[in-house]
């Protein structure tokens, strides 16, 4: 798995099907997503499941509103569903 | 003495005896009553929504008297009344349950959680990533999950506090998970129902997840308005402080009707009165601590912090 940051306009034009969880920033300017695909223009790649839920952790004020982080579990289980996820 | 006067006596006491009686059962009458109307909910337990342990509010089951495993059918029910706001963007925990002392989600873990993000309640039981079961309902597609759309009628936006959708009395909703015994999440085994209505099919048509959990029957604490593993115990929302009341575990899978029984029109009920009483587990009614309403039960004795029992 692949996990990264990238803008809203750069998720449009991603394979749906390959990501397995998506979450959008606060702001809703930008997408953490997991897929299985390689992408190039991102924002941040980051090198597994632990680094880049601990990002989440340090930058919480630009990911969730509750002070805490994407959790591992989350990033696992939160399967993301591009017929109703918009 | 003559025979007269004898019965003269013996009705006189038979007399005094049947008002004693009467008065004795009218008494008896009275106190019953007093009783029955003792009943009241006044209160509910309010989770801060500030985390860790100095926070939380859970049972630390010591006595096994509360275990279950992967195939115990039960039915788990609460009233709640959301304080997260719509810039939550993350999940809220409503009801957390791991072996005591958990030191990770995956310590025979059985959750009931809020995705605010996505809109989604999720019901999720398991012993590792890979044996775990799950199914979630979202509420905001009148066409893709309608059933469960008109449940809770929050129409297109999503579920917060200023936006409750079909609640009971006080803005607080009963939500109600049945699972039956067959270890699957498929919607024949696990129910979710939005006060006393069904929400129908929940979005994995054969039930979600992976492989086949297997459970212990260890001593569990539950946790309300927080995960219950490791040291966080976060996930309890944003804004105010969800509230929580008339919480109660099943031994059995509750009926339709069983489960708009315990609606009640909207309004927590006496569960003593309930016709499934027998097979109720756990009552915690929170009207001035958390103790279990049902004799040798395990209490919320753990309401911490700026968690308080406070008015509804």
């Amino acid at each position: 798995m692949n996990y990264y940051i990238v803008t809203e306009e750069i998720f449009d034009t991603l394979t749906k099907e390959n990501i397995s969880f998506m979450h959008k920033s606060i702001d809703k300017t930008k997408r953490l997503i997991v897929t299985i695909d390689t992408v190039n223009d991102r924002v941040r790649k980051f090198n597994n499941i632990n680094t880049c839920s601990n990002y989440t952790f340090t930058n919480h004020s630009d990911w969730v509103g509750d002070g805490s982080g994407i959790e591992t579990w989350e990033l696992e289980d939160t399967e993301y569903i591009p017929e109703i996820d918009d | 003495m003559g025979i007269g006067k004898v019965s003269s006596l013996a009705v006189a006491s038979l007399a005094k005896v049947n008002s004693l009686v009467k008065l004795s059962v009218n008494k008896i009458n009275a106190v019953a009553a007093s009783f029955a109307a003792a009943f009241t909910d006044d209160n509910a337990v309010a989770k801060s929504i500030s985390t860790g342990t100095a926070e939380a509010v859970y049972i630390s089951d010591s006595d096994g008297s509360y275990t279950y495993d992967h195939n115990d059918a039960c039915t788990v029910s609460f009233w709640v009344k959301v304080g997260w706001s719509t810039a939550l963007n993350t999940s809220i925990h409503l009801f957390s349950s791991t072996d005591v002392g958990a030191a990770s989600a995956w310590n025979d873990l059985y959750r009931i959680y809020y995705t605010e993000q996505n809109n989604r309640l999720n019901v999720q039981w398991g012993h590792s990533g890979s044996g775990r079961k799950q199914q979630f309902w979202y509420f905001h597609d009148s066409s893709g999950m309608s059933t469960a759309y008109n449940a809770a009628g929050l129409g297109t936006s999503y579920w917060s506090a200023t936006n409750r959708g079909n609640t009971g009395d006080d803005d607080y909703t009963l939500i109600t998970i049945t699972r039956g015994t067959s270890n699957s999440a498929a919607p024949a085994n696990l129910k979710l129902y939005w006060n006393a209505t069904d929400c129908g099919t929940g979005y994995y048509a054969s039930g979600g997840g992976s492989g086949t959990p297997s459970m212990g029957n260890n001593d569990k604490q539950i946790f309300l308005g927080s995960t219950s593993w490791a040291a966080n115990y976060n996930k309890s929302g944003d804004s105010t402080a969800t509230k929580f009341n008339g919480v109660t575990i099943w031994d059995k899978v509750l009926s339709s009707a069983e489960v708009t029984e315990l609606y009640n029109s909207g309004e927590p009920m006496n569960v003593e009165d309930h016709s499934a009483y027998s097979d109720c587990a756990g009552w915690w009614n929170f009207e001035s601590d958390g103790s279990n309403e049902i004799d040798g039960g395990p209490d919320f004795d753990q309401i911490n912090g700026s968690s308080t029992v406070e008015a509804k």
